[in-house]
């Protein structure tokens, strides 16, 4: 188990010193081209040259990068070419909106996922053949289409739910509603591949000899199937989601931007269209911690499914 | 009698991981192969029977010790080298499924040998496969078929066909007939038979069957966790078994008659301590993983004493031409083993 | 991952004797089922259609892409614009043309690198291992965690934009789905015995990748390759729908997308066109993965019977000479045939007119090879036949009642109370996330529910001292992987036990066990059975564990019963030439200097069994009349029965001092 720890802890370590250094990699491909993008075309040589001096781009890529996780790790992640603004400041503000999004939208396509295809496995046939359906669907469908649908069919037409905007979770109630329409469009893809992960898995457990030997020896239906299939089964499942959830937060940078919520993903788009870089490095510094305490969360329903991960 | 294949002191350890003592699956074994002579090596799982066959054809890695291969050191090969002696050295393996691949017909297969030792073929390839399907009794019609098409027993005959097409002096045959039933398995090792008197082909077989081994083997070598316990000839091995381990492999073995197993038993009550079913893998691991102190069958043997324990016993010479491992193997009282033949007779 | 079907009956001890399958499918078949699967080949037809309108576009868009048509803005499908107009009356078709060079060029650019570099680590760190495979699977662990988006978003910004640069990029974040499909392909490959067969003959390594390797490993990376193709467009068009890749007015899917939610009260239409255009491709580049998946049958195989064709398979022989050996036998069955194939339809019988008792604590055999069916008879007494497989005929009196045709609460109230199980491989027979004590525990709970939990645990080492495991507090901790194959073999009887059961079934106990550890369990099952006076009948091939452990033996060959009575007159005096030639081919029984004797030819496939005995084209004592008629079994002596009228008739020596 510890050892199970101190690896993710490594790959934790790993995985924040390098997301941010990507940048500066690239960065450094093509030297001064933050600075370029900023100005507009008929910008003298001299101004791009203070522009970039100002910015510390004339320094070496690494130099910048040491600098930059200095501050980084004094909680300081610098100021927005665009707004001035301290990083930290905005995207601390904008946090919770995208967590409620993305946690909203995995929950979802855990529980739904999981249900539809531990029932899809038990049963020939029918049910097998919807989740077939469902599950391709899921996958063809873009999730910006279904979205676009989905606000014109349930906030337009029907009014259920507002279309755009993101209400504090102060107020839970049109909170919840706020997030409906969003976590839908999002999860939606996800829980075609979990439903047919698990539905795989648990065919897959329920073939195995120990599975034949409990039943011969009397166990019920019930105990067999959700005592002990689902748990061999959801070891790979748990995999499944963790990287779906990866997947979600690139998703949820799309969604944010149809419904207008004022998170991460929707900071993340402006900066790009504003050359902002430090905007940019900072949600990618966000996004990985959050993807770092999600691999922990994983790692450690790892270790309680499955026994031999446990040094006893 | 010139001797083809001389294996001194072999020694294969595996690491696994920075804080688990090493895992040694063959410790100081020591063999010798003659022309047209079958060696068979015994033990159970665990034994490191098989490693030694990996090791000697290049497999897996040899910590320490020396492989002779017709005069040549082929301990540390590499796998240039091993191409130009690859025709004198071949193998069969247990599983006829996985050595032969699913999607080549098998006339293909048989015939790769041949085309790795384009030197070795005198005459016609397509020729010499089909004369191979003939020498192993199956209509050279078959070699456009593909493995799925037949039987356990065939495919094997398939395998071994392909090992011997080379005309190879050493054959390492790996358990060829576990995985067979009953019935085919007399087809199989009659053919190796009948192949080993028309070529002088030798046989490394290494088996976990003692009633085969008593039959096709002319010297035997029992391992257990990867130490020689006894080595001598067949004959003498199986009908009067001289280390404890032996006597245990020997009477543990079911015979087909009801009033003789029932004799047997008893006998076996006698012959080893310490329940090895009872016994977590971890516990015996321990013994396979120590650093050599000691016999490796101490903890199992109902004779060990303290000697036994911290001393390991080399092989000294016992009766009938027999090599036994073992600190008090000539104080202990004589066990019968299988009789010289068991027979029966119906009667109308 | 076998790319042939079989055709014989999956029965589980079917590889012995496997009957003949059908060969690997040629390289042109198999295109042609590629091309005629149901929803793959609308799915190539689509891809092709797709692939050269966009290409052609120039050749065949009835407008440009930026033509602007002010006297139709925003209709809807008319005969000019076949898929209507956007806001500035542009036609929607001719745009769709156009805009998709877009996606497919990017779709491309990105496969092609994550195909490459997928490729080219996956196989490599698959083949070589150890320190390039660590290397590369932890950087590749890594490179799974990165979220996509934002270093797609840093790549935009930084490159001006540039749609291609993006791509490239996306095709080195999704490379790791790519490497890790063709690692897991070239490790399996890599563990087969036939590469090392070829490497022990002298075949060069590159010969060996390129002619035993590459051909196994095509098959998943081409199906992964098209599922990711799916997956990228999907993302590309997102990028597109919030404007990055594409500077407008140049039309790309996505685009569009974004274009005509701006105008979805006023035309609704809009949406339509570029949604379904972009779902439909994905789609199909989906389909197109599962099909090829399909067609090389690199899905885990499906139990339905699926594989069985009808046939036409003689008469059952009848045997109605069979008495029970006594007056109250605990379970007594006659006339059992076993059938296989789909829920509806015909099926093909794999086993026919089994018969035998078993009384009261007695432990009887079935003995027999590969493909006589043992196993499956045995599965039959406790209802667990599997998918496709049933009962055809016959009948099982436990006690007295008839067990076949009832309901599953019946069996469900037998199973384990009544007759318990024992299987083959102890060591996949316990479920490894939980401990040995929980395991045991939770039988023991399901057949005596008013015990308490400490009275539980009480039953519990009860039940682990029973078979000899007296270290109850450690063993009970312990999980599966943490246990050997005999302890195992141990803690499964003991699961057998906890309810009590007055038959215990065991199918092949001891074949994946050492000979040493064989014994034990054999003493064991003894032991057990005289102290609760516990009933066992145990499936083997071994002569010789029956000949240890039981009172009575069954010999099958090929489905049916060629042989009933004690051990005694089994081995001593065999009726049937079967027996005669299993003894004989014992290798305990040979004489030095000769060869074994060996039973000629193979095991009849239940497909092509004959009219009469089944053994008789191996038998050296056949006659004529042995095949005109099926031949039931005939009583010998006293609980002596034989299907053979002329075996007894037979003397037969074997070995020789």
């Amino acid at each position: 188990m510890l050892k199970v720890m101190a690896r993710r802890v490594a790959i934790s370590i790993v995985l924040i010193v390098v997301i941010p250094a990507i940048t500066f990699f690239m960065e450094g491909l093509i030297p001064g081209n933050a600075a370029t993008a900023i100005l507009p075309l008929n910008a003298t040589a001299l101004v791009r040259h203070n522009l970039i001096k100002q910015l510390g781009l004339n320094r070496p890529v690494w130099v910048q990068y040491f600098r930059w996780f200095g501050h980084f790790l004094h909680g300081d992640l610098g100021t927005s070419f665009y707004t001035g603004q301290s990083v930290v400041q905005d995207l601390d503000a904008r946090l919770g909106v995208s967590l409620s999004l993305i946690i909203g939208a995995t929950l979802l396509l855990s529980i739904v996922g999981i249900l539809l295809g531990v029932l899809s496995a038990r049963s020939e046939g029918r049910l097998g053949r919807i989740v077939d359906v469902i599950s391709v669907s899921g996958l063809a469908i873009p999730n910006f289409w279904l979205a676009v649908i989905l606000i014109e069919v349930f906030a337009v037409q029907l009014h259920w739910f507002p279309a755009i905007g993101y209400s504090q979770p102060s107020s839970p109630v049109s909170w919840l509603r706020s997030l409906v329409l969003p976590v839908v469009a999002l999860g939606f893809s996800g829980i075609t591949v979990v439903a047919k992960q698990t539905r795989d898995q648990m065919k897959d457990v329920l073939q195995k000899n120990y599975i034949r030997s409990m039943r011969a020896n009397g166990l019920s239906n019930r105990s067999i199937v959700y005592r002990h299939a689902l748990r061999n089964a959801a070891i790979p499942v748990v995999t499944v989601i963790g990287l779906v959830f990866v997947a979600a937060l690139s998703g949820s940078v799309i969604v944010e931007n149809i419904f207008a919520l004022p998170g991460l993903g929707s900071a993340a788009i402006l900066a790009t269209t504003g050359h902002d870089i430090p905007v940019l490095q900072g949600v990618s510094v966000y996004f990985t911690l959050i993807v770092v305490a999600v691999n922990f969360v994983v790692d450690l329903t790892y270790v309680w499914l499955n026994p031999r991960t446990r040094k006893s | 009698m010139t001797e083809l294949l001389d294996v001194t002191d072999l020694s294969v350890t595996y690491r696994s991981g920075f804080r688990r003592a090493p895992l040694r699956a063959v410790r100081d074994v020591s063999l010798s192969l003659a022309s047209g002579e079958t060696l068979a090596v015994v033990g159970e799982s665990g034994s490191g029977k098989s490693t030694i066959a990996q090791a000697i054809l290049g497999l897996t890695p040899v910590s320490s010790g020396k492989i002779v291969f017709q005069g040549d050191d082929i301990t540390h090969v590499r796998a240039a080298k091993r191409r130009q002696f690859g025709g004198d050295l071949q193998a069969v393996f247990q599983d006829p499924y996985s050595s032969l691949n699913p999607v080549w017909p098998v006339g293909r297969s048989i015939a790769e040998p041949l085309r790795a030792h384009p030197e070795r073929v005198s005459g016609v390839t397509g020729d010499l496969v089909a004369q191979s399907f003939i020498d192993i009794g199956l209509s050279p019609d078959a070699r456009s078929k593909y493995p799925g098409e037949f039987s356990g027993g065939q495919l094997q005959r398939v395998a071994i066909a392909r090992a011997l097409i080379s005309s190879p002096k050493v054959v390492i045959c790996d358990e060829p007939v576990s995985s067979l039933d009953v019935s085919v398995q007399a087809q199989i090792l009659n053919l190796l038979d009948d192949l080993q008197r028309a070529s002088g082909v030798s046989y490394l077989f290494i088996s976990h069957n003692l009633t085969i081994v008593r039959h096709i083997a002319h010297r035997i070598l029992v391992l257990y966790s990867g130490a020689v316990m006894e080595e001598g000839p067949a004959n003498e091995i199986t009908s009067q078994p001289q280390h404890p381990y032996t006597q245990a492999l020997i009477a543990s073995v079911p015979l087909p008659n009801p009033e003789v197993q029932r004799a047997r038993r008893l006998e076996l009550l006698q012959s080893v301590t310490a329940d090895v079913a009872a016994t977590p893998a971890d516990v015996l691991e321990v013994g396979r993983r120590s650093t050599g102190s000691g016999c490796p069958f101490a903890a199992r043997c109902p004779h060990a004493v303290d000697v036994c324990w911290t001393e390991r016993p080399a092989l000294r010479e016992g009766r009938g031409g027999v090599r036994v491992a073992c600190h008090l193997f000539e104080n202990l009282k004589p066990v019968r083993g299988f009789s010289d033949s068991y027979s029966f007779k119906k009667e109308k | 991952m076998s790319v042939s079907e079989s055709l014989s009956p999956i029965t589980p001890e079917d590889h012995g004797n496997a009957g003949p399958t059908r060969p690997p499918a040629s390289a042109r078949r198999t295109f042609r089922r590629i091309v005629l699967h149901p929803t793959g080949g609308p799915a190539i037809l689509w891809l092709l259609l797709v692939t050269i309108a966009c290409a052609c576009a120039s050749l065949i868009a009835p407008y440009t892409p930026n033509g602007e048509d002010f006297t139709a803005i925003l209709s809807g499908p008319t005969h000019a614009h076949l898929l209507g107009t956007d806001e500035l009356g542009r036609d929607i078709l001719s745009r769709l043309l156009y805009g998709g060079r877009v996606s497919l060029e990017g779709v491309v650019e990105a496969l092609v690198v994550a195909g490459v570099l997928g490729l080219c680590f996956g196989v490599i760190a698959g083949y070589r291992g150890k320190l390039f495979d660590t290397i590369s699977s932890r950087i590749v662990e890594i490179a799974m965690s990165i979220p996509a988006i934002v270093v797609l978003l840093m790549v935009f910004a930084l490159f001006n934009n540039s749609e291609t640069w993006a791509m490239v990029t996306l095709g080195i974040l999704t490379s790791p789905v790519i490497f890790r499909v063709t690692r897991a392909a070239t490790l399996a490959v890599r563990e087969d015995a036939y590469l090392a067969s070829a490497r022990i003959t002298g075949v060069s390594e590159l010969q060996i990748m390129r002619r035993h390797v590459a051909p196994r490993i095509v098959g998943p990376f081409v199906v992964n390759l098209s599922v990711l193709a799916g997956v990228v467009l999907g993302i590309q068009a997102g990028l597109n729908y919030i404007g990055l890749g594409v500077t407008p007015p140049a039309p790309s899917w996505g685009g569009m997308v974004a274009d005509a939610q701006g105008y979805l009260q006023e035309q609704p239409w809009l949406i339509v066109p570029s949604g379904v255009v972009i779902a439909l491709t994905i789609l199909a580049f989906v389909l197109l993965g599962d099909d090829i998946r399909d067609v090389l049958s690199l899905r885990t195989s499906d139990r339905s019977g699926r594989g069985f064709t009808s046939v036409d398979q003689p008469p059952i022989p009848t045997s109605t000479e069979i008495r029970s050996a006594s007056s109250t036998p605990l379970l007594s069955v006659r006339g059992l045939s076993v059938a296989f194939g789909p829920k509806r339809g015909s099926a093909t019988r794999v086993v026919q007119d089994v018969a035998f008792d078993i009384a009261p604590g007695e432990i009887v055999g079935i003995v027999g090879e590969s493909g006589c069916g043992k196993t499956v008879t045995a599965l039959a007494l406790l209802g667990l036949l599997g998918r496709g497989g049933r009962v055809v005929e016959g009948s099982c009196l436990f006690e007295g009642r008839e067990l076949f045709g009832t309901s599953e609460k019946v069996w469900h109230s037998v199973r384990g109370r009544e007759i318990a199980f024992v299987s083959q491989e102890p060591m996949t027979s316990l479920d490894p996330c939980f401990s040995v004590h929980s395991q045991i525990g939770e039988t023991v709970h399901r057949h005596e529910p008013t015990l308490s939990r400490s009275e539980v645990g009480e039953r519990v080492d009860e039940l682990l001292v029973q078979v000899g495991l007296s270290d109850t507090r450690d063993v009970g901790r312990r999980y599966p992987h943490q246990i050997s194959g005999g302890m195992a073999q141990r803690i499964c009887i003991a699961v057998a036990l906890a309810g009590r059961p007055k038959l215990l079934v065991a199918d092949e106990p001891t074949t994946a066990l050492d000979v040493t550890v064989q014994a034990e369990i054999l003493n064991l099952l003894r032991r057990i059975s005289e102290e609760t006076g516990m009933a066992v009948l145990i499936i083997t091939h071994d002569l010789g564990v029956v000949a240890d452990l039981c009172r009575r033996a069954i010999v099958m060959y090929a489905g049916e019963v060629a042989e009933i009575g004690s051990v005694n007159e089994i081995m001593t005096t065999p009726a049937h030439p079967y027996t005669q030639a299993l003894l004989a081919a014992n290798p305990i029984f040979a004489t030095d200097g000769e060869a074994l004797p060996s039973i000629p030819g193979t095991v009849t496939p239940p497909a092509e069994w004959p009219v009469g005995c089944h053994f008789a084209d191996r038998c050296a004592f056949q006659i004529e009349a042995c095949l005109t008629a099926p031949i039931p079994l005939l009583e010998v002596d006293t609980n002596h029965y034989c299907r053979c009228p002329y075996g007894p008739r037979i003397s037969i020596e074997i070995g020789r001092r």
